[in-house]
């Protein structure tokens, strides 16, 4: 490349066909003009050219440095330079190629550290298993509060309630063990022998059913036959985890309740020393000959304690659905199917035990439902008698366990906002942050065009991509289960290339 | 030194006018000029060359508010003093 670097002479020759003067006139020239800027350089000034820039003097401290082969510590003596600033004009002028270029912020280099960062709340308990322990909770604070009305009527003893809530806890806290089938076992056994007794009793109970069961067609109709459905449906239902802990505190419930029967007639027949006695030793499995030496007592308390309940779940309803919305309910009707088809894997299994369980249990369907939908708790929770304070902030909570059913739920894209093609140096998360505010949400985008971008990281120029619409949930960055689900998507789809 | 004096001292020297020496000096500059716009490295016996150097595109970080931007390449004049008048300067400098 003979022409790269051009010497003095040719300078002189372009400057003398430029300005008209011989070569030899133009070549003195230059050496005159810089030997003038030396010597103006020499005594210390700088020199300002117009239009070429500025030559300055800078001094160069002296430094250290180390001897490449020796080793040795060797001091550089400080020297002058020659710096020269070029001027705006030739700068400019010089950088033409490049000039359209604009620093660029990039926010997309942030991700990998913010993806770093471990989402804490996701690792210590599954999502499900939350919900469950969540819900366990609040059928805790239910069935406490059932038993303190029960408790008004039969003045029953605290030291009782106590005790019942410490096992409860114990039980609860046994609940994700490993041994819990074993568990749950137990508790049918429990059960099945408290189902001999009330068969024992039917016939004064038949009455009692009629009851039930007239209040029980109120119930199904008022929840658009959901529970018939339920409970007339045979389909069994593999997948039965979940619902065996479903099933468990249910039978804890059933339990609890049977205990302060128990212990309610025998405060009746004054002797409590022996019941405190008793619940202290008391295993789900003794409760069962206890009651049965107690009949008559626990039957009449069993049986009103029904019908409070029902009356209490008939109101609960008609303030739900006199309040709140029924998109809600139609919401929890088509997300919670699976749900509630466990539960009715539960009812048929219990119908083996005998009727009278059945119609408990559909008595205390309500308690059942709480565990699965979120929408429920605020019908369940004016049941809970007089609480409207507790109400207000459960409604609150619910739109986040719809958003938790959002979040697990396959996106499907129909609708789409916009469309965009790719030039060169688009981002997905650039888009993103265009259309939703936020550039984690690119997962979105890609998933709606997953067949167009074979890798999100490398997309060809020129393809035209769909901007699809997201729920507006699902694209609240304030949100935080919503922006660690984008950082999963996310961490799925860069990984997966 | 500005511009002025430079083109007075240029004057004193050559013998010519002020306003020819500065009509030579602009043609001078504006040959440079054309010549570096092409991406051409311009070499002064004994005084040094003028270069076109690229500065490759790179990140930088803001140091407070961890912005990153990406800085695109940019073509420079860069000037490297020969070794001539570097020993002049420094002679100078140390006597």
């Amino acid at each position: 490349m003979s022409k790269d670097k051009i010497s003095t002479q040719e300078i002189a020759e372009l400057l003398s066909l430029k300005a008209g003067i011989s070569k030899k006139a133009a070549d003195d020239f230059i050496k005159q003009l810089f030997a003038t800027i030396e010597d103006s350089l020499l005594t210390g000034e700088q020199v300002k050219v117009k239009n070429l820039g500025t030559f300055k003097l800078q001094w160069n401290e002296p430094r250290k440095s180390v001897n490449v082969q020796t080793g040795e510590e060797i001091i550089l003596a400080g020297y002058n330079k020659v710096s020269f600033t070029p001027d705006a004009g030739l700068k400019d002028l010089v950088n033409e190629p490049y000039a359209h270029l604009e620093p660029v912020v990039l926010d997309e280099n942030n991700e990998p550290e913010q993806e770093e960062m471990p989402e804490p709340e996701t690792d210590v308990l599954p999502d499900p298993l939350r919900i469950f322990t969540e819900q366990a909770n609040e059928i805790k604070d239910i069935l406490s509060e059932i038993q303190s009305l029960s408790a008004v009527h039969n003045a029953a003893s605290q030291d009782e309630d106590e005790e019942e809530e410490t096992e409860e806890d114990i039980v609860l806290s046994d609940t994700y063990e490993d041994d819990e089938a074993i568990l749950s076992e137990d508790d049918e056994m429990a059960t099945e022998a408290q189902n001999i007794q009330l068969q024992e009793d039917i016939e004064e109970e038949e009455d009692v059913d009629v009851i039930v069961k007239s209040q029980e067609v109120e119930v199904q109709r008022n929840t658009e036959e959901a529970i018939v459905e339920t409970v007339a449906e045979p389909t069994v239902n593999t997948a039965s985890e979940p619902t065996t802990e479903i099933f468990e505190k249910q039978e804890e419930a059933l339990e609890t309740e049977l205990i302060s029967q128990t212990t309610n007639t025998e405060s009746e027949k004054t002797i409590e020393p022996q019941t405190t006695a008793a619940n202290d030793t008391t295993p789900p499995v003794t409760v069962a000959p206890k009651t049965r030496k107690r009949k008559p007592f626990f039957k009449r308390v069993w049986v009103w304690l029904l019908i409070v309940l029902l009356v209490l779940v008939g109101s609960a309803i008609a303030v739900y659905f006199s309040s709140s919305c029924i998109s809600c309910w139609f919401e929890y009707k088509v997300l919670n199917q699976s749900q509630r088809e466990q539960f009715q894997k539960v009812t048929n299994t219990l119908e083996d035990f005998g009727l009278n369980i059945k119609s408990i249990f559909i008595a205390e369907q309500p308690d059942t439902l709480v565990v699965s939908p979120d929408t429920i708790v605020a019908q369940k929770l004016p049941e809970v008698d007089t609480l409207p304070k507790v109400v207000a902030p459960e409604k609150t909570v619910s739109p986040v366990d719809s958003l938790d059913i959002l979040l697990t739920k396959p996106r499907v894209y129909t609708e789409f906002i916009g469309s965009e093609r790719i030039v060169e140096g688009s981002r997905l998360t650039r888009i993103s942050e265009r259309y939703y505010g936020t550039r984690d949400f690119w997962v979105y985008i890609y998933e709606a065009n997953k067949e167009r971008i074979k890798n999100p990281d490398m997309i060809p120029i020129g393809t035209l991509i769909k901007i699809p619409k997201v729920d507006a949930r699902l694209l609240d960055a304030q949100n935080p289960k919503v922006m660690s689900k984008a950082r999963e998507l996310h961490d799925l789809y860069v990984g997966k290339k | 030194m500005n511009y002025k004096e430079l083109i007075a001292a240029l004057s004193a020297q050559t013998g010519q006018s002020r306003a020819q020496t500065e009509e030579l000096l602009e043609a001078t500059v504006s040959v440079m000029t054309e010549e570096l716009a092409q991406g051409k490295t311009i070499g002064f016996q004994s005084f040094g060359n003028f270069e076109v150097r690229k500065r490759e595109e790179r990140l930088s970080v803001h140091p407070a508010t961890q912005i990153r931007t990406l800085i695109p390449p940019k073509l420079v004049v860069n000037f490297r003093q020969s070794n001539v008048l570097k020993e002049k300067i420094n002679e100078k400098s140390e006597s």
